[in-house]
């Protein structure tokens, strides 16, 4: 069974009757375990589709399935956020409390979770993140790539299936995001939870095991990182740009170099270069 | 117009528990025409620097001098700030209030009191310069762009005051890498028209590609003022800093450690295509 399951999913922000639709005929699906990027322009339908998978927004058309669960019984709604956890862009406004446990706490208690056990939950989540230790201090003193990773602590505490990471290092510096992707990649490895990685920046989409690419509400392409970040037609098409190395093995060969292979990333480029002297 | 920022320390909140102290000592000085990039971790204090810089915030100790004069004195005529000075705060597209998008962009010319047809003629190139078609978007609802769009009319209010100096907190973190390259372009063609830019952002490959002088901030300390040839070329320093380097410096470092024979000191794209259609162009293959 698919751990997400989307068919035929259309959504318009001014309500049903509308025809300016945001989701517009769109099928997804992920397996168990899979790590999926999703890639598109601002306003394309990335954080519409993610907020369907969320259960934060109601189904208007098509039909949905997270973890099993049927997306249109809003009865499953908080359990479908529970398998379902999503870390948001902005690192500073997704904290209620200012003592990091109590944040944490506070999402358990809202799943009925026994009250002896939340400290033991609280504690393994805050490993998972790379963060022991952490439970006493605010998380507004952290820096943005720990502010994101408390976020995601909140969320595994949970024991979610699904991750979503809605462009949860756009806002971050260089450090920050690679904690957020070296623990990205741990959970997905490690934990064998099912990742969609919505970002702009190639150098995640290049780990994902599929990459989909959206445009105006519609899914344009899915396919390997290799076979969507290679075709430029296509990444033009969506308004994208190819990753550095892929432009430069373009560029390189209109001036009459040809490298083996294109190359997706800065180690796979620097092996053909050096193939070529 | 230089602006001259002299030995300047910020504490918030000072005298009490939540005292934080987000800037000490820094001093270094505008020059008119410059592209400064301004780099550092989160709450390095790149921020709390520009909104001092732009009078939103007023020095602990230190001044800033415009022109020669103190602005944080009660004699300085705050108005010649808001006229020269033009700050873009992060997510400016928060802040977009009015009905059309002609009224947002409107509303700082209005406060200069400026004549209405004056008010008019720059919004209208304002609205042109950051790359949206005036006609199709003036009577419009900011609500109804998408969020570049709603970026670039937020830009358009600062530029509507046509400043000297424009100072950008962040202005490309979100958006997308098309949308972040037409902004950039925009920006650099300011900087050509003569414009001096203050501009912080993590990204290093535009920095590397646009900035005259890069200052870069730690714990608030003014640790680095250089160009980008000078900052990017102490590796070891920017090792221990976790700046990161641009993919271009990556790439020619990479090769450079594989003992292949290319120029040092590479950080933007097209320098990088060139060294290695140097390199390797004219060889059969
Ligand atoms: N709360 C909202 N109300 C009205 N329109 C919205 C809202 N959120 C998003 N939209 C519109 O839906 C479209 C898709 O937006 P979104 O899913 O946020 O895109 P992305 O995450 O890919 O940037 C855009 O045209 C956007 O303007
Ligand atoms: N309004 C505020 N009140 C108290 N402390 C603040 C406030 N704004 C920023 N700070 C603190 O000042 C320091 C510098 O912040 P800031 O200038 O925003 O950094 P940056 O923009 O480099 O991320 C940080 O330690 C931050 O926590
Ligand atoms: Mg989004
Ligand atoms: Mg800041």
């Amino acid at each position: 069974m698919n751990s997400i399951e989307a068919k035929n999913l259309s959504y318009s922000y001014e309500g049903e009757g509308s025809r300016a639709f945001s989701l517009a005929d769109v099928n997804f699906s992920m397996r168990p375990g899979e790590c999926v990027a999703l890639l598109g322009q601002n306003g394309s339908g990335k954080s519409t589709l993610a907020k369907h998978l969320n259960a934060l927004l109601p189904l208007q058309r098509g039909t949905l399935h997270v973890a099993g669960l049927d997306a249109r019984d809003a009865a499953n709604q908080w359990e479908i956020r529970r398998k379902c956890g999503m870390v948001f862009q902005n690192p500073d406004n997704q904290f209620i409390s200012s003592v990091i446990e109590e944040d944490i706490a506070f999402g358990l208690e809202n799943y009925d979770m026994p009250a002896e056990r939340i400290p033991a939950e609280v504690r393994k989540a805050l490993a998972l993140v790379g963060m022991p230790g952490f439970e006493k201090k605010s998380p507004h003193l952290l820096s943005g790539g720990q502010k994101q990773r408390i976020a995601l602590a909140g969320v595994l505490a949970l024991s979610p299936e699904i991750i979503i990471f809605d462009e949860s290092t756009a806002m971050l510096d260089i450090q920050g995001q690679q904690e957020i992707l070296h623990t990205i990649q741990r959970l997905h490895r490690e934990e064998h939870k099912s990742i969609l990685l919505i970002t702009h920046r190639m150098e995640e989409a290049v780990l994902a095991d599929r990459v989909d690419v959206m445009k105006a509400g519609k899914i344009l392409a899915s396919g390997t990182p290799r076979r969507i970040l290679t075709d430029l037609p296509l990444l033009s098409a969506a308004n994208l740009l190819p990753p550095l190395p892929v432009r430069l093995y373009e560029d390189l060969r209109a001036a009459g170099i040809q490298l083996a292979q294109c190359p997706l990333t800065i180690p796979e480029l620097t092996e053909q270069l050096c193939r070529l002297s | 117009m230089p602006i001259v920022v002299e030995n300047v320390s910020y504490r918030y909140a000072p005298d009490t528990p939540l005292e934080s102290a987000a800037l000490n000592g820094v001093s270094f000085t505008v020059r008119t025409g410059e592209f400064i990039g301004i780099l550092g971790h989160t709450g390095c204090g790149k921020s709390t620097l520009i909104q001092l810089i732009a009078g939103v915030l007023t020095p602990t100790a230190g001044r800033i001098l415009l022109d020669g004069s103190d602005i944080s004195r009660p004699d300085f005529k705050r108005d010649r700030l808001r006229e020269q000075i033009g700050i873009v705060f992060q997510f400016p597209e928060q802040q977009l209030f009015e009905m059309t998008v002609e009224r947002d962009v409107a509303f700082g010319p209005r406060q200069l009191g400026l004549p209405p047809a004056k008010v008019r003629e720059r919004t209208r190139r304002a609205i042109q310069a950051v790359g949206l078609d005036y006609e199709a978007v003036r009577e419009l609802s900011p609500l109804t762009l998408s969020g570049g769009e709603k970026r670039k009319a937020a830009i358009a209010g600062v530029l509507a005051m046509e400043p000297e100096v424009l100072i950008l907190d962040e202005p490309i973190a979100g958006l997308d890498p098309v949308t972040r390259k037409d902004f950039m372009r925009f920006i650099r063609q300011l900087h050509r028209a003569g414009k001096t830019i203050l501009m912080v952002s993590h990204d290093i490959d535009e920095l590397s590609a646009c900035a005259t002088r890069l200052l870069v901030l730690d714990h608030g300390e003014l640790i680095l003022d250089d160009t980008p040839e000078k900052v990017f070329a102490d590796k070891t320093r920017l090792k221990t800093l976790q700046l990161g380097v641009s993919q271009p410096r990556e790439i020619i470092d990479a090769l450079r450690e594989k003992e292949l024979d290319l120029p040092e000191g590479i950080f933007e794209y097209e320098a990088l295509l060139s060294a290695l259609i140097a390199r390797f162009g004219g060889q059969k293959t």
